[in-house]
């Protein structure tokens, strides 16, 4: 059971630029999406998810951190990575999967929309 | 006498599985699946020749005395320096002294044997007295050639003397040709060969037998007088022909260990050599050779020494210490033969100062510290000041090795930022036992298996490599030992040192359990027992009395009391025992019982009291005095021990269930006196073969219902750390569950002012026997609670407006209206409250987009979920109780997201 | 018989850069800014600067050794100039230098800069490592940086106090929270956009178990004070002037990295350093009279167990502290009021005097935004090395009449 929370254009993508000195080389991250177990179980989250639109499907694998990711009861892991902003506009819904297979839907409220 | 005296071994953790790298070059060269059987062994990123070799001499040395050696050769085709005595760096790691001679054999895959030669002869010649041998090889190949795949890394270590010989060197012969299957010029880093056919015909199958039938020839044997031959080729089929050839029959001859670790160059014949003297017994003849531009062949005989040779590694324990990869291109990067980008960080200067090197070279090299003459702090490093604080001295301190020190991790990181080819880079405190420590640099283990405590191994390993300059720098790491991580919050051992216990029925079956265990954790017991029968009748000390010294044998403290529990005097007298002994009594386990069973038809008085005397009112005349002395000191606790049969019934025994249920009625008063002395009592009903049992339970069982598996639950319940009172715990074969008295809700007939009929009982008969929602009552008093409430008008009304009838039920109707919509911009949680109590129940409050939706029972994922009391909740929201200092003293818990909690302040006008 | 440093000196202007990714200017140029502002602020001219004090700790990129970077990019006209250096407390070290020159009364008006360039090495971090720490140290210290350093000090100190790592995890974010809130208002940091407390727990992980967001980052700044006697500045015209109420160092005698004792959970150095300078102000209950403190965090773990150090949260509360919002702007003892070295990133010689700048900036209403009310203590804690080998360097700072 995962709660998932996006951030376009985050706070974060200027702060991964400047702290290259803690050794990851982070370049225009604008995307910040928050995933959460509410479960009591460990989940594996694979780093990808697919972008939904009447353009049709797109699945973004480039994902930072990469691989599976395992988050623990009740924590949190972000991923980022760079995304076009007149793709994400065009977007109407975001979908992450578990190591399970199951979906999560969420849909993407634009402000300009 | 002289042959070898001992033996080392090491090969490197990390395996190659060989099918990963045809699967990754397969492509180019698919002809490599021949050889792709098994794994073969690579150093990791920070081992060489160099350090394989410290490795495997410092195994060696286990049990020996390392100030006698006074020769120590390396045998190797890969060595660090072709100008600058490797073994001198080999000698100065082992921290042996200065007079000893030392020397390199190297260009030759048999550099090894040719050493050991070189130095049985030197001590049969009375030069030396004991020489250290060690052979090793890391060989580079280029990708994808069989080579890559035949070779593997290690190492192995010889010692050679006249004292405590475990194989006798019976003699040798050497043939030399220049016959140059390959070879490696100076400046070259991979070896050059030629074509594999010529180098079996002419090579291995010519060479190798003429130098064995030399030397069958010159010690006069044969191959019936070997048990076992040692030689090292990589050419499986050649391999068995050349044994057949000299007419070795298949069980003698060692296995050329391609599948477990590949041919290791120079270091093979010893290698094959340590794994046969592994497995060798006392009389078994060893026949070993060398291979390299000639051969060198050797005879041992294995003596009866070698029973007596200390524990070590060698090749077998090395074996066994592996880490499979199948990751190709990490054995590549290790071996830095793929380019890697590391970033400029990694172009920090890397000279070394020869005069540092040299003031320090036991410190860096020999992992030599100090331990201060004048207060004996063992310091890493020796410094001219002494590191204790307390302590003033200068120049004081003398040598201390701290290489063979057994030592912890204290703390360790994982770094993602330190530049490293094995990312993260792992590293820490390490704390050694008897004293010092340093930051050291962990290697040969993964993040997730590191834990604060693991014992760790301080191994010689490759520092740096200065390519500028051809140089490479050596220090020692962590490495950690694989282990059990102990379960996250283990407990640390619970001890009861300096508590004084007393046992009843301690001579035999649970109460001799419960003795012998409470000693050992540090307890002065009182073992006492009537010594009778189990039937009670009859008495002796014998079996106090044996107890009693079973526990002085280990150790522990105990006197012996031989009183019957069944009389008021006989209980004191037990307590006043303990007094006498060690002056308090802190712990009281009622054990002493007898049996028996009659049905009630048969039951004579006399055997009705009996067990009401030695059970019930045995733990009222023990349990009286021990109390009174356990309020003065403001601790106690009591065991009682009742029975299934009390609790559910047991054929045959009314006497016996009506005393262990009349003890269970006795803890519930006794608990609720004693709480505010600490004092704790609980009961348990034991499942367990003894004397009681002896003849009830089938055989089988018995063998599985030791009185052990009770012991643990006993003795926790007796700790301090456990604050249960008023508990009755069955425990049988490791098996626990809790039994408990639980009332039902029931209901009530009629409407209190007339008295009800039968039939309205009759028909109200399911509600009055539900237990559904049974609770447990700690008291009578709480006991009373739903008879008062059956018939009192209901607490639950509209809100009084003054403020003063506030209801947990009124706060949540209310919640809504008072719901702040300005301040809840861009809030989308969840709050789940689950109120305890009379007026408890669960509510969820729903907030997002600026809307609050509250509904009664358990939201499915709430953002965050509050505990409280009904008392606490109304105080709260009244602000008579702090938030805070709700949430600090435990009033209110906080569940799931705690920082969304406080929005609860700003969201709702309370 | 000495007598502490309490009430004798005063600061009478001070000048401090904007600080981030200067590719404007050199640290020839950066020192120029800073004592623009600073001798303006002072009311007086270069030539009456009798003796000044440089803090640089980097030797591989920077401005070079001695102190002529600093009277050749000043033109100061043949006066005594020193550089000193102590790691990251260097900025500290040089204030200290300026203060006591002054105090023994060998001169009248002293000059105290700390600068840092460290954007030029070409790629984000610390230069240096290898043979240049050090001919023998180099050859036998782990290969270790600082976050993973720092990193242990967070397992330690949640171990010893049975502390859940998602808890500590959680205190190490408000920390930086609270940080980042306070830099948005201070147009002199580099870092000004606030972020939430689930950002910086998601973050990922440098050396486990700081986070991206406990680190703080390397960055370019100069800061510079101007220090007289009290008498002196009195003769100015500075009526009520700040003035240091105490400046202590304290430095590892060795004793955590060898002996015995030490648990990895605190700093040794900053427990003793901060009793002593509490004593030289006669400060006897600093988790009430101390106003705003500017603590050396260049790990947020550093930052809380700090609190525990300067012996204003309990032993072990530090985390329900920085929970509780005690260190916030807002709380009892407002902490990194300027954005600390979260927002402005870490050039190693200024920080120390950066720190310094805002307490004096806060003590004479000139705060603006980040303007806390009627603040009567300032501390600055500036600490360099790593937890088992340090150097802890502390000032007070107050107003003259309190």
């Amino acid at each position: 059971m995962l709660e998932i929370h996006h951030i376009m254009n985050s706070a974060v993508e200027e702060i991964f630029g400047f702290k290259t000195c803690c050794g990851l080389r982070a370049f225009d991250q604008n995307l910040e999406i928050h995933v959460k177990n509410l479960g009591v179980h460990p989940v594996i989250v694979p780093s990808h998810f697919e972008l939904k639109g009447d353009y049709g499907n797109r699945r973004i694998d480039t994902l930072m951190p990469p691989g599976d990711q395992r988050i623990d009861p009740g924590q949190t892991v972000a991923f980022y990575c760079f995304m076009d902003e007149t793709m994400w506009d065009a977007s109407r819904h975001m979908v992450f999967y578990d190591g399970e297979g199951n979906e999560y839907r969420i849909p993407l409220i634009h402000e300009n929309s | 006498m002289i042959g070898i005296t001992s033996y080392g071994g090491y090969i490197p953790r990390l395996r190659l599985d060989r099918m990963s790298i045809f699967q990754s070059m397969g492509w180019f060269a698919p002809a490599i699946v021949m050889v792709a059987q098994g794994e073969r062994s690579f150093c990791n990123w920070d081992e060489d020749s160099l350090t394989m070799a410290v490795a495997a001499a410092r195994d060696c040395l286990i049990g020996k005395d390392k100030s006698k050696v006074d020769g120590v050769f390396l045998c190797s085709t890969t060595l660090p320096f072709l100008d600058r005595l490797n073994a001198g760096i080999l000698k100065t790691a082992l921290n042996l002294k200065d007079e000893l001679e030392a020397a390199d054999f190297t260009s030759s895959e048999r550099a090894g044997t040719t050493g050991l030669i070189q130095a049985l002869s030197s001590v049969r010649g009375g030069d030396k007295k004991q020489v250290l041998v060690t052979a090793t090889d890391k060989r580079l190949t280029k990708a994808a050639y069989f080579y890559e795949m035949w070779f593997g890394d290690g190492a192995a270590s010889l010692l050679v003397g006249d004292t405590d010989v475990i194989a006798e060197f019976m003699g040798s012969y050497t043939v030399t040709y220049d016959f140059v299957d390959h070879f490696r010029g100076s400046s070259r880093a991979v070896d050059y060969m030629w074509e594999e056919r010529w180098v079996r015909d002419n090579g291995y199958s010519k060479i190798i037998p003429q130098a064995v039938n030399g030397l069958f020839r010159k010690l006069s044997i044969s191959m019936d007088d070997v048990d076992r031959f040692v030689f090292p080729c990589f050419f499986k089929a050649e391999h068995r022909k050349i044994a057949s050839k000299l007419g070795a029959t298949p069980e003698k001859v060692m296995d050329n260990m391609h599948e477990v670790c590949g041919e290791t160059g120079a270091a093979h014949p010893l290698v094959m050599l340590v794994q046969a003297l592994q497995e060798a017994e006392p009389g078994d003849r060893i026949l070993a050779a060398g291979f390299g531009q000639g051969c060198d062949v050797m005879y041992f005989k294995v003596t009866d020494a070698i029973r007596d040779l200390a524990q070590r590694r060698g090749i077998k324990g090395a074996l066994a210490n592996k880490k499979t990869t199948d990751n190709y291109l990490k054995f590549l990067k290790f071996r830095d033969l793929i380019q890697t980008e590391m970033g400029i960080r990694a172009e920090a200067p890397t000279q070394t100062a020869m005069t540092v090197l040299w003031r320090k070279r036991d410190m860096l090299l020999g992992m030599v510290g100090g331990k201060c003459t004048k207060c004996g702090t063992p310091q890493f490093p020796r410094s001219s000041m002494c590191v204790n604080p307390e302590c003033e001295e200068v120049n004081s301190q003398e040598p201390y090795e701290f290489a063979g020190i057994p030592a912890k991790v204290k703390t360790f990181t994982g770094d993602m930022l330190a530049v490293s080819v094995d990312p993260p880079h792992i590293y820490g405190m390490v704390q050694f036992e008897g004293g010092g420590r340093f930051m050291a640099d962990f290697s040969d283990c993964e993040l997730s298996e590191v834990y604060v405590g693991q014992p760790v191994e301080i191994t010689f390993r490759r520092r740096y490599v200065d390519e500028q300059r051809g140089f490479s720098g050596y220090f020692w790491k962590a490495v950690p030992i694989p282990g059990e991580k102990p379960a996250a919050g283990a407990a640390e051992e619970i001890r009861f040192d300096d508590q004084v216990a007393i046992v009843t029925g301690a001579g035999a079956g649970l109460g001799r359990a419960y003795a012998l265990e409470l000693a050992e954790r540090g307890v002065k017991v009182v073992v006492n027992d009537l010594g009778g029968a189990p039937d009670g009748t009859g008495g002796n000390t014998s079996a106090a009395d044996k107890v009693v010294e079973e526990i002085k044998a280990l150790g522990g403290d105990a006197v012996a009391n031989y009183d019957s529990v069944a009389t008021a005097e006989g209980g004191q007298s037990i307590v006043d025992s303990a007094i006498q002994a060690f002056g308090k009594v802190d712990i009281v386990i009622n054990n002493a019982g007898i049996l028996r069973d009659k049905t009630l038809a048969k039951m004579e008085p006399e055997n009705w009291d009996a067990i009401i005397d030695v059970h019930l009112k045995g733990a009222y005349n023990v349990s009286r005095p021990a109390f009174i002395k356990m309020r003065e000191n403001g601790y106690g606790r009591i065991i009682l021990t009742t029975s299934a049969a009390g609790l559910y019934g047991n054929f045959g025994q009314t006497n016996y269930s009506a005393a262990k249920m009349g003890l269970v009625g006795f803890m519930n008063t006794v608990k609720l006196e004693g709480d505010k002395h600490n004092i704790r009592v609980n009961t348990v009903a034991p499942v367990a073969a003894t004397r009681l049992t002896e003849d009830i339970l089938p055989p089988e069982m018995l063998e599985k219902l030791k009185p052990e598996f009770v012991a643990p639950l006993v003795l926790y319940l007796c700790s301090e750390k456990c604050q249960e009172s008023g508990m009755i715990l069955n425990a049988g074969m490791g098996y626990f569950n809790r039994a408990a008295i639980v009332t039902g809700p029931g209901t009530a007939v009629g409407d209190g002012s007339r008295i009800p009929t039968l039939e309205e009982i009759h028909q109200k008969w399911d509600a009055i026997n539900d237990l559904t929602g049974a609770t447990e009552f700690p008291n009578v008093t709480a006991s009373m609670g739903p008879i008062l409430d059956a018939f009192s008008p209901k607490k639950k009304e509209a809100p009084d407006d003054s403020g003063g009838g506030l209801t947990v039920k009124a706060v949540f109707e209310g919640m809504q209206a008072a719901f702040r919509a300005d301040a809840a911009a861009g809030v989308d949680v969840v709050f789940q409250w689950d109120i305890s109590g009379d007026q408890g129940g669960s509510w969820n409050v729903v907030i997002k987009d600026g809307a609050c939706e509250v509904n009664e029972g358990s939201h499915s994922s709430p953002t965050t979920t509050l505990k409280m009391a009904d008392e606490d909740f109304l105080k709260m929201i009244s602000g008579e109780l702090n938030a805070m200092s709700a949430y600090t003293g435990g009033k209110l818990k906080i569940e799931g997201d705690l920082m969304k909690s406080q929005l609860v302040e700003k969201l709702f006008k309370l | 018989m000495a007598t502490g440093i309490r009430d004798k000196v005063a600061i009478i202007g001070m000048g401090c850069t904007r600080f981030g990714e200067r590719w404007d200017m050199g640290g020839e140029e950066l020192m120029v800014e800073a004592f623009t502002e600073c001798i303006k602020d002072a009311g007086l001219e270069k030539n009456d600067i009798q003796a000044a004090w440089l803090g640089t700790c980097i030797d591989e990129v920077n401005v070079g050794k001695a102190a002529v970077p600093l009277s050749t990019s000043l033109r100061l006209p043949f006066i005594p100039v020193t550089r000193v250096e102590n790691y990251c407390a260097s900025g500290t070290e040089s204030f200290r230098g300026a203060v006591y020159a002054v105090a023994s009364g060998a001169y009248d008006i002293c000059l105290s800069m700390g600068v840092e360039k460290l954007k030029d090495t070409g790629y984000g971090g610390l230069p240096g490592g290898g043979s240049s720490s050090g001919s023998l140290i180099w050859l036998w210290w782990p290969n270790l940086t600082a976050p993973g350093a720092f990193a242990q000090l967070a397992s330690a100190y949640a171990a010893k106090y049975g502390i859940k790592d998602q808890d500590l995890k959680r205190a190490m974010a408000q920390v930086s929270v609270k940080s980042h809130e306070n830099g948005v208002l201070n147009p002199k940091a580099h870092l000004r956009k606030k972020v939430t407390i689930d950002q910086v727990m998601a973050a990922p992980i440098i050396a486990h178990p700081l986070g991206l967001f406990d680190c703080c980052g390397v960055s370019d700044g100069a800061a510079c004070a101007i220090v007289t006697t009290v008498e002196k500045a009195k003769d100015m015209g500075f009526k009520n002037p700040v003035t240091v109420k105490a400046l202590q160092v304290a430095l590892s005698s060795g004793e955590e990295i060898a002996f015995n004792n030490w648990d990895g959970d605190h700093f040794m150095t900053t427990d003793k350093c901060s009793t002593k300078a509490y004593e030289e102000a006669g400060i006897t209950n600093p988790r009430e009279e101390i106003s705003m403190m500017e603590l050396h965090d260049c790990f947020s773990i550093t930052e809380l167990v700090t609190y525990e150090d300067m012996h204003i949260s309990e032993r072990g509360q530090a985390w329900k502290d920085s929970l509780d919002g005690f260190y916030n702007m807002d709380g009892k003892v407002p902490c990194q009021v300027d954005g600390g070295l979260k927002c402005f990133g870490h050039p190693i010689g200024a920080s120390g005097l950066r720190m310094i700048y805002e307490m004096y900036l806060q003590l004479l209403g000139r705060a603006e935004e980040r303007q806390l009310e009627n603040p009567q203590y300032g501390l600055t804690h500036n600490l360099g090395g790593f937890p088992a080998q340090n150097v802890c360097a502390i000032s007070i700072l107050g107003l003259y009449n309190n």
